[in-house]
């Protein structure tokens, strides 16, 4: 469970945002919405200990993160950024750098194991000995998405993780991960623009507007005038069987 | 996983190839010289067996030191080079990326410019300039002296601005350009003696290597190698970038600017008691990269390898190129490397940082 309390971040003197408070239960995936620049990215990094934040708390199952070494943060929150550097390292190598908060320098039989049964997952298997700077957007995604999953930690922060994703690989990347969440307890937060796989894909809402915490809302209490309030803009929000969607006036 | 394992499998070959070249070229390049010695002299001098003693002493004195100091220049340069192109994610970057070398060359001038003069006329010359051992010792020390000054300064302002990668290689371009001013300065100001010693200085040489200069540049190139080698999964971690690396556990500013901090301690030693000895840094590790890929577990390990054999090459080649004449190395580098470094580039292979 992650519990973030009175979060506040300025660059310089500028600040991002101020007094955010949330918390992720084990096992529920939260997304954090809003217009471009609200600082969700920030917030991010701020929660992964790659930016200090000026002040305010963040516990993951009651323990504080702030004075954990790089390497026990990585054990416990994973941190997938926008984008991935494009190198000629392979996949696999990519993946196993996942496995690094565990090992010094040499590499486990396990550590193989686990990033050869990720890489099955994904379907990312024959692609193993393929360099980065080969794949596609969407192939590149997909393997950041395996490397932070083989990292076995308690927290997974993604950054827009299916912005280059086709229809169906976002499908089946979204419902894996749901599945990984539900069985390992994990919680998620990952930033996202699109509206409508927030709705279909997490279990919490957070949106952000003028640097606080405008709405945190759950898929079903969610409202057209949330949404109107933080992007500005008229919207309608439909029921259908399973899912609900909103369709921007 | 079977082909990921043979894949590993096929870089340790590559790797142990290039080591067992590395004694072949040694042996080649102890025979090589003005001096005529056959390769069964090198060998009996080698063991111990009795040999014509003036040849024993060119080899224990002149041929083994200066291709010991070219196994270390070559190995520390590429490999600092390699590390260097890391952590600051540039490709263009080498050790003298910082501005290091500049520092060290303009020490030298100064020491040349102030005591020059004065210590050649107390001292035995042994070459036509004037060049003799206390001469020499003092040349190295001031630029050695200036190289740590420069360095200290550098590192500070990188970590001031939080070692960020492209403010940190502006910084050394601007170092690099002061220093170089400050050359021209001393140049336009020298009479010919000191003017013929300064540029002298300036051509990277390991037949200015003795053996008492060899033990610091031989601890100090260890000493970095293991530093480097030890960080090679942050290295792969950095070249995903600077948050995919802290998000796997790499501390990257201590990363960057240690990896920085030996980078230039090699640069300051290795320039200061051999001269600027270029492009071996910018070319070896790009070479790696192409033959072995960009695993920097291999790439580290086996730039110092084929940055030992490459500048061994370049160093026995200097001695036979003219006949009866010992060319600087640094000739030599240059020369072999560009064209090297343009086929690599318009060539098959992508090597990117």
């Amino acid at each position: 469970m992650l519990e973030v309390e009175n979060l506040s971040f300025q660059f310089g003197k500028e600040p991002v945002f101020s007094d955010i408070s949330f918390e992720i239960p084990a096992g529920t995936i939260a997304a954090v919405l809003g217009p471009n620049g609200a600082g969700k990215t920030t917030l991010l990094r701020c929660i992964n200990s790659i930016l200090k934040p000026k002040s305010g708390k963040v516990r993951l199952n009651g323990a504080s993160t702030v004075h954990l070494s790089p390497a026990e943060t990585a054990r416990r929150i994973s941190y997938m950024p926008q984008r991935c550097g494009m190198t000629g390292m392979t996949v696999f190598d990519s993946v196993l750098l996942g496995r690094k908060p565990y090992f010094t320098a040499i590499v486990s039989a396990e550590d193989l194991r686990i990033v050869e049964e990720m890489l099955d997952q994904l379907s990312l298997r024959d692609k193993a000995l393929r360099r980065l700077d080969c794949l596609s957007g969407g192939e590149l995604q997909k393997v950041s998405l395996a490397r932070i999953l083989v990292q076995s930690s308690q927290l997974l922060l993604l950054d827009e993780p299916a912005s280059s994703l086709d229809l169906k690989n976002k499908l089946e990347i979204f419902s894996l991960l749901k599945d990984f969440v539900h069985q390992r307890q994990l919680s998620v937060l990952m930033s996202i623009h699109d509206l409508n796989d927030a709705l279909r894909f997490c279990d919490r809402l957070l949106f952000l507007k003028n640097k606080k915490l405008a709405a945190n809302k759950t898929p079903e209490t969610l409202t057209a005038d949330v949404v109107e309030t933080v992007y500005g803009i008229p919207v309608e929000l439909h029921n259908t069987e399973k899912y609900r969607f909103i369709v921007p006036m | 996983m079977r082909e990921y394992k043979n894949y590993i499998r096929r870089k340790v070959i590559i790797l142990s190839a290039a080591v067992l070249l590395l004694p072949l070229v040694l042996f080649y390049s102890l025979t090589a010289g003005p001096a005529d010695i056959s390769c069964s002299e090198v060998i009996r001098i080698l063991l111990g067996f009795d040999a014509p003693e003036n040849k024993g002493r060119i080899i224990f004195y002149a041929r083994l030191p200066q291709a010991i100091a070219a196994i270390l220049a070559g190995a520390g340069l590429s490999v600092a080079g390699a590390s260097v192109q890391s952590v600051l994610r540039n490709p263009l970057c080498s050790p003298f990326t910082l501005g290091i070398s500049g520092a060290a060359a303009f020490g030298a001038a100064l020491t040349v410019f102030f005591a020059g003069t004065s210590i050649s006329a107390v001292q035995q010359p042994l070459g036509g300039l004037g060049i003799n051992f206390g001469f020499q010792l003092s040349v190295t020390a001031g630029a050695f002296l200036s190289s740590i000054a420069a360095t200290v300064f550098i590192l500070a302002l990188a970590v001031r601005c939080q070692s960020k990668p492209e403010t940190v290689i502006l910084m050394g371009v601007a170092l690099g350009a002061f220093y170089g001013a400050c050359i021209m300065l001393l140049q336009y100001f020298a009479d010919e003696r000191q003017l013929a010693a300064i540029v002298y200085w300036s051509f990277g040489d390991t037949q200015r290597a003795t053996w008492s200069s060899l033990l610091p540049i031989a601890v100090l190139v260890a000493v970095s190698c293991l530093y480097f080698i030890s960080q090679c999964w942050n290295y792969n971690a950095l070249a995903l970038g600077e948050e995919a690396a802290a998000s796997v556990g790499t501390p990257t500013q201590r990363v960057r600017l240690l990896t920085m901090i030996f980078a230039s301690l090699i640069t300051a030693v290795l320039t200061a008691s051999l001269g600027v000895i270029g492009f071996i840094g910018l070319v070896v590790p790009h070479l790696a990269r192409l033959i072995i890929g960009c695993d920097y577990r291999f790439v580290i390990p086996f730039s110092l390898v084929v940055g030992a054999v490459f500048l061994l090459a370049a160093d026995t080649f200097s001695r036979v190129i003219l006949p009866g004449r010992l060319m600087p190395v640094s000739i030599i580098t240059a020369f072999l490397g560009a064209p090297v470094f343009l086929l690599m580039l318009t060539g098959k292979g992508r090597t990117d940082a």
